[in-house]
């Protein structure tokens, strides 16, 4: 009974607030008020009609809409070739295109030749690998990768590269056959995210392949350590398409040579 | 890190759109009233826009007195506010720091309306009850019988547990029900869900006339008509509700608001990995080359981590839609309805305590008819 009274004040906080906002703030709020002004505000054009394309492509996105995200995305583009940058994200995290992605990424980094430009957080160099990786084109992925390191690398040190960069570039290795470089990768990775179970259990798949099956066992329990105590490794916004499961981990367990 | 400091640029974009919005559109409501009405009396919740289009029941009572206080509460007086002071110069109105412009306020004899953010309508209550009908004498009839009013069944038990029955479809749902009397005036009232009896309330039910075995109520609905509840007999002794069918925890469920994109979790550790191996198991590409393109499957998780009332998208090659009814698409949807219709994770935002329903989306991409990624 008290969880219900409580439960009853959330609500009456709830509804007041909500009188409250409704008082301060004359616009009506939600996803079809919203979609509505972005259409009256591109019929009457201006400078910023791109930019209204780009959010109403966004906005139909979120509702995972792709017949009407698509083409307003694709105008946007056309409108105004910055948002190549951001439409490239979209393909490759969210609508998992690659090939238009990289379309995408290149009609960005064309924009300003001699810079390795930047989307996000993220160098375009290291965007453009990802994709060849889940194209399954790891030699094309290499030079990327090896490019978007360096930057940091040279100049910080390897503590400051994001361990995705090297996690992935080891995955890259060791699609390419080469076990002994994606090792180094992925033991760089570790220290810089400790509690990463993918990079765990790709340091356990790369021990496996130089025939080090103990310290595979290790690193595989490490993984399943991490995946037991947290989530998948994903972020708000959309699963990483190389996130790494526990069924997986038993499996590369099951996959060792028995213990004596 | 990227798709964080991304996807914030684009929230942070568009906060700034709506900002600017606020202003734009502040001009665009024009309101029709007469200052001659007054806002004394009882009100009741009629229904909050959500959004256009889109509107649930509003559960408030707002008393207001003509010594210039008033009091919001539930409608079943479950939770209430202090009591606070109320002024009204022309069509601007004060409720106690709350201050509403003049085009916000829309006075009739009969109705109040707030436009803003959300807009809200209250309707003045006029009580006319028949003589001898008060709060014990509406309880003592309902209990205990099965009501019926247009396609639905109520099942009012002893004890305050309802169970509503949809004629279409032979659903039954587990509510709570109670009868209360607010300055004479005598609501029925349904809500919550079967985990909860304290929010979800459905439009309250004005009782106006008693005779025999009908009842004859006003419901507080956006358009006011009255509808009468027919007694259709006794409840079986000692047979508690027992739900059927697939139900949302929520009574008033907003698909674009609630995409498991916007909560904290999407399912739990492993689902996509089990729905990869479970569809890559159990899918058969066609003989003749397949289709190139996306299949969306959507589903409702409720509260309890059941999906029900799955539904799909075919899209082409350009994500143009394709018609529906397309074999592979039949079949990915029974596979999906068939092995994941429970076990999902129900969904949760940091801010609210309980579990939530959601909207759940499983992209899956296809090559010639083969399946090549599945993806939230």
């Amino acid at each position: 009974m008290a969880a219900q009274a409580q439960n009853e004040s959330l609500l009456m906080e709830q509804l007041t607030s909500r009188l409250t906002e409704t008082a301060r703030y004359s616009r009506p709020w939600g996803q079809v008020h919203y979609q509505n002004w972005l259409d009256s505000s591109i019929r009457a054009g201006g400078k910023d009609v791109a930019d209204y394309t780009f959010s109403q492509g966004i906005s139909w996105l979120e509702q995972r809409d792709y017949a009407r995200a698509v083409p307003l995305l694709e105008e946007a583009c056309r409108q105004k070739p910055k948002h190549h940058g951001y439409v490239g994200w979209v393909y490759l995290n969210i609508i998992r295109d690659y090939p238009r992605a990289l379309t995408h990424y290149e009609a960005y980094d064309a924009l300003t030749p001699d810079l390795d430009d930047r989307e996000g957080d993220h160098a375009v160099s290291y965007l453009r690998a990802e994709i060849y990786r889940f194209m399954g084109r790891p030699a094309e992925a290499l030079p990327g990768y090896d490019k978007a390191i360096a930057l940091i690398e040279d100049k910080h040190g390897p503590t400051w590269v994001s361990y995705r960069y090297y996690l992935a570039r080891g995955q890259a290795r060791l699609a390419f056959g080469m076990a002994g470089d994606a090792l180094s990768d992925f033991e760089k990775a570790i220290p810089n995210n400790p509690s990463s179970a993918a990079s765990s259990y790709w340091k356990g798949r790369a021990l496996h392949r130089l025939n080090r099956p103990a310290e595979a066992r290790m690193a595989y329990n490490d993984a399943l350590l991490w995946l037991r105590n947290s989530t998948v490794e994903q972020d708000r916004y959309y699963e990483e398409q190389d996130a790494v499961y526990e069924q997986q981990v038993e499996t590369a367990l099951a996959g060792l040579p028995k213990l004596p | 890190m990227g798709a964080i400091g991304s996807l914030y640029r684009t929230t942070g974009v568009r906060g700034l759109w709506r900002g600017l919005t606020v202003i734009v559109h502040c001009t665009l409501f024009i309101t029709h009233s007469s200052s001659a009405q007054s806002i004394t009396g009882a009100w009741v919740g009629v229904k909050q826009e959500l959004d256009s289009g889109f509107v649930c029941p509003l559960p408030l009572y707002l008393d207001v007195r003509a010594d210039s206080t008033y009091t919001l509460s539930l409608i079943d007086n479950a939770a209430r506010n202090p009591r606070a002071t109320w002024a009204m110069n022309g069509q601007r109105l004060r409720l106690d720091t709350l201050l509403f412009e003049p085009k916000q306020v829309r006075l009739t004899d009969t109705e109040l309306s707030l436009t803003g953010t959300t807009p809200l309508l209250f309707r003045r209550v006029q009580p006319a009850g028949s003589p001898g009908q008060n709060e014990a004498s509406v309880r003592a009839l309902l209990t205990n019988r099965i009501w019926q009013k247009g396609a639905a069944r109520y099942h009012f038990h002893n004890g305050g547990q309802a169970c509503l029955e949809t004629a279409q479809n032979g659903d039954r749902a587990i509510r709570c029900w109670s009868v209360v009397e607010r300055d004479g005036a005598v609501f029925i009232i349904v809500k919550g869900n079967r985990t909860d009896c304290s929010r979800n309330y459905d439009a309250p039910m004005l009782v106006e006339k008693m005779s025999g075995n009908i009842l004859t109520v006003n419901e507080f609905v956006d358009r006011s008509t009255g509808s009468t509840l027919t007694a259709l007999g006794a409840l079986p002794a000692g047979k508690p509700c027992g739900a059927a069918g697939f139900q949302l925890c929520t009574t008033c469920f907003y698909a674009p608001g609630e995409q498991a994109n916007s909560l904290d979790k999407k399912g739990p550790a492993g689902r996509f990995y089990a729905i990869r191996q479970r569809l890559q198991a159990t899918y058969v590409p066609g003989e003749r080359t397949g289709p190139t393109g996306v299949v969306q499957v959507r589903c409702i998780v409720n509260c309890e981590g059941q999906a029900g009332r799955f539904s799909a998208k075919t899209y082409g090659p350009d994500y143009q839609l394709l018609p529906n009814n397309q074999p592979t698409t039949n079949q990915l949807v029974t596979i999906l309805q068939t092995y994941f219709a429970t076990g999902w994770q129900p969904g949760r935002v940091r801010a609210i305590p309980r579990p939530l329903d959601y909207v759940a989306t499983i992209n899956i991409r296809l090559v010639d008819g083969h399946i090549t990624d599945v993806f939230p």
